[in-house]
């Protein structure tokens, strides 16, 4: 195979593992607004908090997968927090409230963030076992923790699924999008059902920010980054849908890794006009509710 | 098995906002007992469904359901209390399949798929299909065998011949009657006073959020303000 083809895959394997990031984070935020209708500022917060836990834990326990074992449920267990103390008192109130909410959010956790662990970027070390690179030419090889980063974002994006379409659960969040009233005729604590999705959202942006971190490092601010992009995947996908953040994520992925490649001068918007093209067509997204 | 009524309802007041819309209901429903609960429109029919059922909170007053005071519970333990919910329009889930719709009300029970599946084969032939693309009969269907397999002590239909063409109407009265027989208790409301008078042992009449009339079928048939009461 030429060197031009090896490079082209190359790429293409970074807008995949870009964009199964992305949805990563993009699911928990359009589970969170196409459910409960919460709009959630501080989602990429979530992420950066991720991506500092998995710094934090890596360091103390010297292993990025005991970091993830203990930092996982954590960050589950700061969405419930979260629910219960905050944002179940936002579900009847005007997005305004949710907006004030969920910026004032950003800025605890930044300033939390920084009187903890400082304002320097910070390094998470690959795991030893996949600090190697393929070499796949002469001149060209692909680093395989980025390549097992996709399979875990694969793996976990599979579990998702078949929790969303496989189990009881994920009937109850289903029903619960379309309607909460119905749901609770039929027996199901709908808080509950609340309460797990924030906290799963939570954990799944989270979790994206901790196996991005030894890709990224870690660095103030890195969620708002995310958070934009991700509002994106969501209103491509259409607001609410799982399906339509995964395709709008791999849409972003393809755009903005290649963009960035064959047309650096405009990389910047590329995205955005992504975004434009789409609502155009479905001006409710690709899989949105009210979508042609 | 306690003594105390199934359902019972004592001086209910509902509002929506600052509209005063139930005005002192008192209400008991028997175990295995079906009530038919007529009346206009915008009489507070529903509201009173709605405010049993905890979806539409009660103000003031009380409900009981087996003697265990009830007002103030949210909707979901009322239904795990037994109560299910057939609602006008019949709450559907689109999203999930006829199967699913079924699968996640489920409790254990008499009533199961199974069982509910031989009552109404057209949705054995639809248990993939979406909840959305069935047609408004079998979407009825499934609002009645989704109330059924929550196997309740009661269930409280709302219109539910509403919009429906004579013959699915007709299958659905059959269905009611079924219920009925397996003892599980019902509130009806309907508008076929000549169709519910032969499934209900009792009517209740109401006019402007109150209860102004009540007894058996027979009793009520000759009564000189049941016309003027339901605009007949």
């Amino acid at each position: 195979m030429s060197d031009t083809l090896i490079f082209f895959l190359i790429q293409l394997l970074n807008a995949v593992q870009y964009g199964l990031l992305l949805f990563l984070v993009a699911s928990g935020l359009t589970l969170i607004f196409g459910i409960m209708g919460i709009i959630n500022l501080a989602h990429g917060s979530f992420y950066m908090i991720g991506a500092y836990l998995a710094f934090v834990f890596a360091d103390v326990t010297g292993n990025l997968w005991l970091a993830l074992a203990i930092a996982v449920p954590l960050s589950f267990l700061l969405g419930l927090l979260l629910e219960t103390l905050l944002f179940r008192f936002l579900y009847s109130r005007d997005h305004l409230y949710q907006v004030l909410l969920t910026y004032g959010l950003i800025l605890v956790f930044e300033e939390l963030r920084g009187i903890t662990v400082g304002n320097d970027v910070h390094g998470v070390p690959v795991p030893h076992f996949l600090d190697f690179s393929i070499p796949l030419t002469a001149t060209l090889s692909y680093p395989a923790y980025r390549l097992a980063l996709s399979v875990i974002c694969l793996v976990v994006t599979a579990l998702l699924y078949l929790l969303i379409q496989k189990t009881k659960l994920g009937m109850a969040i289903r029903a619960g999008a379309f309607n909460r009233e119905m749901v609770q005729t039929l027996g199901i604590d709908i808080g509950l059902i609340y309460r797990l999705v924030f906290a799963l959202g939570v954990a799944l942006a989270a979790f994206a920010g901790m196996v991005a971190a030894p890709t990224t490092s870690v660095f103030p601010g890195m969620g708002n980054q995310v958070l934009i992009v991700c509002f994106v995947t969501v209103v491509i996908g259409g607001i609410g849908s799982i399906k339509g953040a995964f395709l709008g994520a791999l849409l972003i992925g393809l755009v903005d890794t290649f963009g960035a490649v064959y047309a650096p001068q405009f990389s910047g918007m590329l995205v955005y006009a992504l975004m434009a093209a789409v609502l155009i067509w479905r001006p409710a997204g690709l899989f949105g509710a009210t979508a042609r | 098995m306690s003594d105390a009524p199934l359902i019972e309802a004592v001086g209910l007041h509902t509002y929506y906002g600052a509209s005063h819309v139930l005005h002192g209901i008192d209400l008991t429903l028997r175990r295995g007992e079906t009530v038919a609960l007529l009346g206009r429109n915008g009489m507070g029919k529903t509201t009173l469904l709605r405010s049993l059922l905890g979806l539409t909170p009660a103000r003031r007053g009380e409900i009981r359901i087996e003697g265990i005071p009830m007002i103030g519970a949210r909707a979901d333990r009322i239904a795990r209390a037994g109560i299910a919910y057939v609602p006008e329009g019949r709450g559907i889930f689109p999203t999930l399949s006829v199967r699913e719709n079924m699968v996640l009300a489920a409790r254990p029970g008499a009533w199961d798929l199974d069982r509910v599946l031989a009552v109404f084969p057209r949705l054995a032939q639809r248990l993939n299909h979406g909840g959305g693309q069935i047609s408004g009969g079998e979407q009825q269907m499934l609002a009645i065998g989704r109330a059924l397999v929550m196997n309740p002590k009661a269930i409280l239909l709302d219109e539910i011949t509403e919009g429906l063409a004579p013959l699915v109407a007709r299958e659905i009265w059959s269905i009611i009657s079924l219920i009925r027989q397996s003892g599980i208790a019902a509130i009806i409301v309907d508008r076929n006073l000549a169709q519910i008078s032969g499934i209900a042992e009792r009517l209740l009449i109401m006019v402007n959020g109150r209860l102004v009339l009540s007894g058996t079928p027979a009793e009520l048939k000759t009564h000189s303000d049941l016309r003027r009461y339901l605009s007949l």
